[in-house]
Parts: C-alpha cells; structure tokens; sequence
C-alpha cells in the first residue's frame, strides 16, 4: 500500500467513523440534549453513511476541475467527481444504506433504537473501511495532483466589509434557528368540552342514547374538559335544562374544576331535571374562569348538549 | 442553386430546430383554438407560453451556438471578442476521459456581454441580505405562530435576490460557492420552517405515511406493521422515517429531519447535472428555478413518498447524464441505485424514472446501432442494461405488492388503466386544475370578484408558464448542437413524455395516472433546460429582449412560484380561492376526542367539509365524506363543523329537495354554521372551533 505524502483526506474517514460510532454510543447509552441530538442525529442519519459510500465508490481525491468550484484554464487530467457532487449524492445515498439496514433490522423484529444505532453505525464504518481500502489502491499519481487554488474564492469575490456582512447575517441567521427551534409549533389555546349519558352498558354519546329522563329521578352526565390553553385554567360549568318550546330555563348543576395545561378531567354529575316535554335540551355551558349566576348561551364559552324527553 | 418551394424552404430539414420553432407555432395557434371548446386555463397558458417561447428562438439568429465566443449578428450588441472566463473549461484535446468536457451542450461561457450588472459594492452584500431576510422570516413565522402572506412574500423576495446575484453580477464576481450555499440553507430553512410552525402535518397523504404507517412500523419493531398496505414492497420513506423516529423521539420530528432534509439538499443534485451540461452561472440559474418552483416546494412540505421519490429521480438523472457525458463507468451503479431506489420507494415515481431511463435506454440504442454516426458513448449498452433490469424488478415488485385482500397492485393498476380507458377518456373531457394538483380536488369556489378573480388563474399558472418559454427556447437549442447526441435525446424524450403525461393525457381526461404527481419531476426537467435557453438569449437576443427576460427571471418567477397554491399549501395567499391543507391544534384535538366518544364502529358515515373528512379519514379510521346539507339541515348523521368553513373555499355538498339526485358540490361559505350544524341536533362536543352535530334519536325509543 503506497501512502502518498499528499494524501491528507483519509482523516475525513477517520473523523466519520469515529463520529458514526460515537453517535450510536451515545444515543443507546445517555439521554442527550435535544440540541446535541438535532446536530450528531441529522449527520448520523443522512450524512455519514452516504459520505462513506460515495467516498468508497469514488476513491479518488475530488476532481481538481471540480465541478461547480470554479477553474482555472490550466488543466490536468481529471479524475473522479468534485466536492460538491460528492455532498450532493450523499443524503440520497445515506437514505439507501438505511434503507439496507432497516431490512435486514425488520427481518429480525428488530427496529428499535439501540439495534437502529448500532446497524447504521456499523453499516457506514464498514463502508469507511471499503473506503479506505479502495482509496490507498487509488494511483499515486492522481492522489498526488497538486490542488489548484481556487480562483472564485470568497476574500477574491467579496470585499472585507461585505465578507463580514456576510459573516455577520450568516450568524443571525443561524441564530434564529437556534432560538426558533426549540418552539413548539404556535396557535391560539383551546379547551375541549364533551358530554356523555351514563346507559345500561357505561356512559354513551347521546346519539346513541335511546332512552328518556324522569323528572325526580336523577340521571347521570359525564362532562368531560381539556384544558389545551397553555395556562392552567379554571372552569366552571353550567348545566341545565331549556324546554324545546322556549319556555324558562332550569338550572340543574354547576361546578368549578382547575386544570393544568394539557390536563383533563371527566366530571361525573347527577341532575334531576324537572322541566318536562319530548323535546327537552340540556345544556352544558362552560366557562374559563367563573360563570355569571344567570347564564346565557351565547355568553359561555364552549356550550355542549343533546335533546331527550323528560316525562313526569 | 436551384430555387426551393417556398414550402421546404420554410421547413427546411436541415434547420431543423427552425423547422420544429415553426411548426410549433402552428401547433400553438391550434391549441389556442381548443379554448373555444373547453375551458380549461391550461388551453391559454401552454400555447402562449409555448407561442412565445417559439418565438423567442425564431428572433434570436445565433450563428455559433459552440464557438468560443459570441459573433455579432444583426441587432445584437454583443461584441466579438475573447472570452474572459474564471469559468471557461479548458479544450484538452484528448477526450480519453471526458469528465468535464469542453465541448459542453451549453454555454461554456459566463459572459452576458451588454447586460447590466449590479455594481460590485452593491452585489456584494446581496447574500447577507438573503441570510438577514432569511432571519427576518424565521422570527416573523415565530411571532405570528404560522407562516403568513408575509412569509410567503418575503420568501419570494428571497428569491428574487437570489436570482439577482446569479443574473445580474460580473463574472468576476458571481462566487458558486456562496450563491450553493444560500440556495441550500434557504431552501432547508423555508421548508423545514414550515413543517415545524405547522401542527401536525401540512397535506393529505402525509398523516397516513407518517402517524399511521411510520408509527407503527415503530410500535411493531418491523415492517410487518405495514404487511398490507402497498408499501411494504417500498418501504425506503418509511424505513427512514421510522429510523428519524427512533433516533429523535417522534415520528413526525424524525422525518421532518431526515426526510425532509433530504429533499431540499438534492437540489445539489439539479447543479450538478446542470454544471455537466452548461457553465456556472447558468447551472446556478436552473438550480435556483427549480429551488424555488411550486411544485419543489410542495413536495418539500408535503413530505411523503413522492418527495423520496424526487431526489431519487434526480439522481438517476444525474447519474445518467454524468454516465453520457464523462464515460465514468461507476455511474452505471449509480444509476441502478437510484432506479431500483425508486422502485421501492413509490409506484408513480417508478413510472417516471423508467420515463427517463426509457429515453436513455432508446437513446443508447440508437447509439449503438450507429445513427449518430460515430459511437457516442461507450455505456449506452449498459443503460439499455439498467432500464431492462429496472423494468424487470418493477414488475416482480409489483405482482408482490399488496393491494387489497385479494389482489395485488399489478393487476390493480392494469384494470384501473382499463377502465380508465373505458370511462374517463374523451377528448376534451378535461381534468380541472384542481385535478393535476394529484391530490384530492378542491370545491368550487367563490374565489375573488371582478378583474382580480380573472387574474387568479394566470397568477396560478405564471411562473410555470415563465419556465415553459424559457425550456421551448432550450429544447430547440437542444436541436441545434450537434455534440453528445445520446444525452441532448435522452433529455428531449423524457421532457417530452413527461409533458404529454402531465397534460396532454389530461387534455383526454385520463387522470389515472395522476398526471398532477409528474409535475414535480418535470419541473427539474424544465428548470436546467430552461437555463440552457436563458443562457441562448443572453448571449443571443438584443439588449430590451434579454434585459426584459432576465428581469421577469428575477422578479417575477420566484414570487409568481411561491405564491400558488400548491407552494402554500398550510397556508394559502389566495385564501379565498384554495383552502388550507393543514390544521390547528384544535382541529386535530377534536378528531381525536371525537373518536374516543363517537367512535368509528358506531358511526356509520362521517360528514364535514374536504379537506378536514380527510383527516377524519386517516387518523380517525371514519368513513367519511363531505356533509350534505339539505333544505331543512344536514342530511348527513353525523356531521363535524369547524368555524374554518366559514370564512374558507372548503367543501360540502347540497343536497337538493329531490333526494334521489346526486348532492352538488359546494363552497361551503355558502351556508350558515346554524345551516351545517344547527341547534336541534346534539352538539355531544365542542371546542374552541370545532362542532360535532349528531342526530337525536328518534321519539319513542326505548333504552
């Protein structure tokens, strides 16, 4: 095996392996920060493995005619793809390795993380390694080509004071992702209001309830609420029965319940209704906060509710 | 010289692309016509977009489309001259290894003699104003908690300062590297954007691949989870996303950072194949197009198997023009990878890549059997080779696919082509526009009034239309070299087939081969020949034309793109015209809330507004279907209001008094929230913006 003495780019592999590996260790081994899992998993997944196969296919040093990185007139023979074409083939590729290994997991029954981390990192530090190999076989005198400066360069193109405007804004950029990141996707809270009808066989939509309320005999509700606000949240709710003909309106129960955000609840209530007809509403009204002492549907919140007949 | 008949001399054989400019505008002239029988908006757009572009090539009279420089011709202002180009590609004279080759297709040159260009002290600080505007965008989705119009805006201005600096800076300073650089982190940036300030999932498909088939794939530990669906015999998009999932917590996070980072970072890809074909600038110029085309954009935000299914048509082409322009024969393998990738990864993107290997494969035929004279690739055996095996391994794939419990997707797709044959074809029996966009139609809308609703269609079609003058021009240049003839037919077969695919079955009402999908493929096809024509008119057309052109380049193209329909999916620009594919928290909660009180198995039909049934649908496991509101109310059981059918173009259906015929689709701002769900039925649910509305039971029942 001749090693050129210009033929400094081995480290790339070096420095893929180790991290493939390192990732792998850590994902299976320590809970990791979010921030560090976002920068070592994007990498471990669509980078590394693709770098590694592209690099094993192409061992050649990149071309010194790059393709996209700008030329000189002076040529020498050209050799395998540039840096950019490499960069461009890897994600697509890294997506084919996982893909190989994702097989080969699924005919074991074994798609779970640590199974996950350890296949794909051994599958890109095999392919380092066939990298590797087919690279010290490349011809020493391609491996020897002298690189060409690169004539497009960005202290050629940009003056001083624009190269640190561009340095600059490229830093606020970056910066706003780090801060935008971490946020969860935004929108106005909600809370979520249902009521259910306690059947022979457990609580039913009201849909499917057939049955009729009696007046002095208690009927069972379940009200549920959600509180998806962001906040905790006081609630209080208010139910009760208005006749199908407009007639007065009668207050069967009401009730206070603090919730945390994202917390529910499923309050169990027992109302006596004395408001008669075929055509009977009940209404549950739900406010955040407390509820005025004579309710108004339209002043509520959230208003849920169902027709039955109430008979004597 | 014997006198010609004014006939052949006007068609001439050995002008051929003036030939084909000329017949092509006679074409255009009768598709006009069409619009007479049909409306249809494409009928106006292809043709004038196409008439123009024809026309374009016939003005401009280039009379060295390979030379070393650029010849004076009449009204051109371009001077003769030596080309002074950091970019020209030396000649080496021996050709045993092509790599980069001088004798490229495009213009080897970057100089744009006579047009203006921004001075340098201006030029120069352009990408810290894309990175700075980039910034802006981010903290402005952040504050308004979505993207906005102004989003969409500014993102478009982007853009512009992209195209800008590629079509409008000198030479010395047009620097690859940076222009690369902002393409990619713009376009990761904006997509990933996005997805993240999105609840949920922004399109349709997506909450079947992600929730449903990626997530159980991960509860299961194994493919089995998708044993029955079509995809278990192309399970790439899955198996990644399901490899995201594990790796950073969530199934949605998880793709959105592997897959869909992968789709913006294959627009290296078009540069790549574009640098194989024409200089720098240009290159860049057809990477930013198709960066910023609708339909780039769409499948970046619509992450589903389809967006995989671009990148890796993207590298069969660029495997495929690579293998015919260097003879590196390791390209066969790559091209083999991403065709068998394609295969299992989505059926419709296998069609379109074996489209592209086809053209290939005939190309290389014709190579070999010698009809361009000299053998002009010596692997164009070997991609006969590839697109044979691919074909062969689609075929195996799909007699193994599943597609219900009793069939298989093979056979399937040969009676859904029959019976399409049977039942939708008819000329003139056109799909709508809402129809190419490949997913689920939209409703009739009340869209904008007045001169402004006339304009909503052309602002819809503008930018594509921009890029389909700009490709004509291209592809009849394509005509006019005569170097690497397997590639320049290779590339005019594909762009071809991809066109009468995505169109022109549609003229015919064939939409099962859902012609809206192909778009995205042939937009790439589109964006590096259009460069190459925009290239041809900045060296070629006197100074108003090709200062006009590369104006509308500039400023029109990336805000006409970003602004469409399918580019603002989540969030619509023409709001009145396109409802939003995307969904608040509160609309997701209720699915499923609902489906815990008013379960599936209980509830025979659910009806609400499309898109929202969709979602039902897909993670509710409902049968659903627009609502139907009658005369006297919903005629729909069950029936799920959201205040979003208030103040959108969502659909329902009417149902009229006679209840035998078929309910008519409706914008559903049409009726009232009281009409679609009112106050004498039960509302068992609500929240902040969502209502359920169930029937009571009828009188009498007992318990």
């Amino acid at each position: 095996m001749t090693k050129s003495r210009n033929q400094p780019w081995p480290r790339d592999l070096v420095l893929v392996g180790a991290l493939s590996v390192l990732t792998a260790l850590l994902l299976i081994a320590v809970p990791i920060p979010d921030t560090v899992l976002w920068l070592l998993g994007i990498p471990f997944l669509i980078f590394f493995p693709g770098y590694a196969l592209v690099a094993g296919l192409f061992p050649e040093p990149p071309d010194t005619h790059p393709v996209g990185e700008g030329t000189t007139p002076q040529a020498t023979h050209s050799t395998g793809p540039g840096r950019v074409e490499r960069l461009a083939l890897t994600p697509p590729l890294s997506a084919i390795v996982l893909a190989v290994v994702g097989v080969i997991l699924s005919s074991l029954g074994a798609i779970s993380l640590g199974p996950v981390a350890f296949g794909v990192s051994m599958a890109t530090v095999t392919l380092v390694v066939v990298a590797f190999v087919r690279r010290s076989r490349v011809d020493s005198m391609a491996s020897e080509t002298p690189r060409r400066r690169q004539n497009d360069g960005f202290k050629r193109v940009y003056t001083r004071p624009q190269q640190m405007a561009i340095a600059l804004s490229l830093m606020l950029m970056l910066g706003s992702v780090v801060l935008v990141a971490p946020l969860a996707a935004g929108g106005d809270g909600f809370t979520e209001s249902y009521v259910l009808i306690e059947g022979a066989d457990g609580p039913v939509a009201p849909g499917e309830y057939t049955g009729t309320f009696t007046t002095g005999q208690s009927s069972t509700l379940h009200v549920g609420l959600e509180n998806r606000e962001g906040v905790d949240q006081k609630y209080e709710a208010v139910i009760e029965a208005v006749p199908g003909d407009g007639g007065e309106r009668e207050e069967l129960d009401r009730f206070e319940v603090t919730l945390a955000d994202e917390q529910g609840t499923v309050e169990v209530r027992e109302i006596t209704p004395t408001t008669t007809g075929s055509d009977v509403h009940i209404q549950v009204h739900v406010y955040r906060g407390e509820a005025p002492s004579t309710t108004d549907p339209g002043d509520a919140d959230l208003v849920t509710g169902f027709w039955v007949t109430v008979e004597e | 010289m014997s006198h010609e008949k004014g006939l052949d001399r006007y068609l001439a054989f050995e002008e051929l692309d003036q030939t084909l400019a000329k017949v092509g505008l006679i074409a255009c002239v009768l598709l006009l016509g069409l619009r007479l029988f049909a409306d249809q908006v494409l009928l106006v757009i292809i043709p004038v977009a196409g008439g123009a572009g024809l026309l374009l090539y016939l003005h401009l009279r280039p009379t060295n489309v390979q030379g070393t420089g650029t010849h004076g011709t009449h009204g051109n202002i371009h001077s003769p001259g030596p080309e002074n180009t950091s970019h020209e590609l030396p000649i080496t004279g021996h050709g045993q290894q092509r790599y980069i080759d001088s004798r490229g297709i495009g213009p080897r040159s970057d100089t744009v003699q006579g047009l203006p260009t921004l001075p340098t002290s201006v030029a120069g600080y352009l990408p810290a104003g894309v990175f700075a505007a980039v910034a802006v965008l981010l903290l402005q989705v952040h504050l308004a908690g979505s993207r906005t119009t102004t989003t969409v805006l500014l993102s478009g201005a982007i853009g512009s300062m992209l195209l800008i600096q590629i079509l409008f800076v000198g030479e010395r300073h047009l620097s690859p590297a940076i222009l690369l650089v902002q393409i990619l982190l713009v376009t990761s940036v904006i997509r990933l954007t996005a997805l993240f300030a999105t609840p949920g999932f922004i399109g349709v498909d997506v909450w079947s691949h992600v929730p449903v088939l990626i997530q159980g794939i991960i509860d299961a530990g194994s493919l089995t989870a998708i044993a029955s669906d079509k995809y278990v015999m192309a399970p790439i998009y899955h198996l990644v996303g399901a490899f995201g999932g594990l790796v950073f917590g969530s199934a949605r996070t998880g793709t959105y950072l592997t897959l869909g980072l992968v789709l913006p970072l294959a627009t290296l890809l078009v540069y790549v194949t574009s640098r194989t074909l024409m200089s720098v600038r240009w290159a860049l110029l057809a990477t930013t197009l198709f960066a910023f085309s609708e339909q780039f954009i769409r499948w970046g935000i619509h992450v589903i198997p389809t967006s995989l299914g671009l990148v890796f048509f993207l590298g069969a082409l660029l495997s495929l023009t690579r293998l015919y322009r260097t003879d590196d024969g390791r390209y066969v393998v790559l091209l083999l990878v991403f065709s068998l990738g394609t295969v299992f990864t989505h059926q419709v993107s296998t069609v379109v890549v074996l489209v592209l290997l086809g053209a290939g494969a005939f190309a290389g035929l014709l190579d070999r059997f010698g009809a361009f004279g000299a053998v002009d690739s010596p692997y164009a055996g070997h991609v006969v080779l590839v697109f044979v095996f691919t074909v062969w391994t689609t075929l195996i794939s799909w007699l193994l696919t599943p597609w219900s419990e009793d069939s298989i997707f093979l056979w399937r797709m040969l009676e859904t082509l029959e019976a399409a044959f049977i039942g939708q074809v008819g000329f003139l029996n056109l799909a709508s526009d809402a129809g190419l966009g490949g997913g689920a139609a939209g409703a009739p809308t009340t869209g904008y009034a007045g001169f402004f609703g006339q304009l909503v269609p052309v602002i819809a079609w503008l930018g594509f239309a921009i890029l389909l003058a700009a490709m004509v021009v291209g592809a009849l240049l394509l005509f006019k070299h005569d170097d690497s003839p397997s590639l320049r037919l290779t590339f005019i077969l594909a762009v071809a087939v991809c066109f009468i695919v995505t169109f022109g079955v549609s003229l015919i009402g064939l939409r099962v081969l859902l012609p809206g999908r192909w778009m995205a493929f042939l937009t790439a096809l589109l964006a590096i020949i259009g460069a190459l024509g925009v290239a041809h008119i900045g060296r070629n057309a006197t100074f108003p034309v090709a200062f006009a052109v590369f104006l509308t380049l500039a400023l029109v193209f990336p805000m006409a793109m970003v602004v469409t329909e399918k580019a603002t999916m989540d969030s619509p620009v023409l709001e009145q015209e396109y409802p939003r594919f995307a969904y608040t928290e509160a609309e997701i909660s209720a699915v499923e809330t609902i489906g815990t009180i008013q379960p599936p198995e209980h509830t025979g039909e659910l009806g609400t507004d499309h898109p929202y049934q969709t979602l039902f649908e897909r993670i509710g496991g409902y049968d659903t279907a627009p609502a139907s509101i009658g005369p006297d109310g919903p005629v729909t059981e069950v029936v799920v209001y959201r205040e979003y059918q208030s103040v959108a173009p969502t659909m329902l259906h009417e149902q009229g008094a006679n209840e035998t015929a078929p309910p008519i689709a409706r914008n559903s701002q049409d009726f009232t929230g009281a009409e679609i769900c009112p106050e004498d039925r039960n509302h068992p649910y609500a929240n902040d913006e969502v209502t359920l509305c169930t029937q009571p039971p009828s009188d009498g029942d007992d318990e």
